[in-house]
């Protein structure tokens, strides 16, 4: 028994009609998909500020604070240079060490940021090496270690001046996420 | 029959239309989210700029920074300057005009210095205190900087904790 030829007709106009409403649906569901991916997700103008100036003004201020060292006071960076190149008319580095943890106590552990912050020397062949100090990381904070290589890491890296010395130093401090 | 069978196309036609109003409704819907979304995120974009502005603006007043023949630094505020413009900021002083102008400048926010280092360890100045008048939410920023007493010449780390409000976004 074959169909008439009115009824086809019409059943394939129907199923046209049905493919457009599904060529539809799929087209919005995509669009829908494309935008809830494509959501910025990064950080913010304040996020990114937040990171980057926050280290930046960190390690300059740090570097010309006044530090005691013995019945002296000098400013950070040149104790540095101090500790660097072998001076110790001053016990240097236990001034600088306990007076870095103190600070760091008092600033980046209590805003709970995650960072590393090293006092390093340039090698010849354009490596780094400690000058002598630990490095300082934020003991109480629960994630993952800020290293160099961490992800979502903004470094900053003050260089200290110091003519007298053959390698540059640099006060780097890692901020993490 | 005739009839019946124009009541059947009446009905396919009548379902068509409503498929039809449907999507569109759900488009339009989706549209108007999109667009309230993208409206929402410029907000918060342009506060989080007028937050950063401020908060990298105050270091930079030439009312507070440091001199040249003393205290020398990039980043360095200097103890008498700021004092002196705290005593301006004071909501009971006699400087009105004055600090019309820096509530023009500043808005509504809270501007604070955090001494880390030195005699006065853990104190706090407020250079600047502008509540809103209602409930608003707020965007803390903390910028590090010395402050130096030009007597002395002595540079103690301190760091500012400057607070906007910003009128809550909803969503």
């Amino acid at each position: 028994m074959t169909l008439p030829r009115r009824s086809v007709r019409r059943g394939q106009a129907e199923m046209i009609g049905l493919l457009l409403i599904v060529i539809i649906l799929v087209i919005g569901f995509l669009l829908y998909v494309r935008f809830s991916l494509t959501k910025d997700d990064g950080p913010s103008a304040k996020e990114r500020f937040d990171k980057t100036q926050l280290g930046t003004t960190f390690v300059t201020s740090l570097a010309k604070t006044d530090i005691p060292c013995g019945a002296l006071t000098a400013p950070l960076q040149e104790l540095i240079v101090d500790i660097a190149s072998g001076d110790t008319s001053c016990p240097a580095e236990n001034a600088v060490d306990s007076a870095v943890t103190a600070i760091l106590h008092d600033t980046l552990d209590m805003m709970g940021k995650n960072y590393l912050l090293r006092f390093v020397r340039r090698t010849r062949d354009d490596q780094t090496e400690p000058i002598g100090l630990p490095d300082y990381t934020n003991s109480a904070y629960e994630g993952r270690e800020c290293t160099p290589r961490s992800d979502a890491v903004a470094a900053d890296i003050y260089p200290v001046p110091a003519l007298e010395l053959a390698f540059p130093v640099e006060i780097r401090l890692y901020l993490c996420s | 029959m005739t009839t019946r069978n124009a009541q059947i196309q009446f009905g396919e036609s009548l379902m068509v239309v409503i498929v039809l109003v449907f999507i569109l409704i759900i488009g339009l819907v989706f549209y108007f989210r999109v667009s309230s979304v993208a409206v929402m995120d410029e907000q918060r974009y342009r506060e989080d700029i007028m937050s950063v502005r401020l908060a990298s603006s105050i270091p930079a007043l030439s009312e507070i920074q440091c001199g040249q023949f003393t205290c020398k630094g990039d980043v360095c505020i200097d103890r008498l300057k700021m004092t002196s413009l705290a005593t301006v900021l004071a909501p009971t002083g006699a400087y009105v005009a004055q600090r019309e102008y820096y509530e023009r400048l500043f808005g509504h926010a809270t501007i604070k210095l955090h001494l880390v280092t030195g005699d006065d360890a853990g104190e706090e100045f407020t250079l600047y205190h502008d509540p809103p008048p209602a409930d608003w939410s707020r965007a803390r920023q903390y910028l590090f900087t010395t402050l130096c007493n030009p007597v002395t010449e002595r540079q103690e780390l301190a760091y500012l904790n400057v607070t906007r409000y910003m009128r809550e976004v909803d969503g």
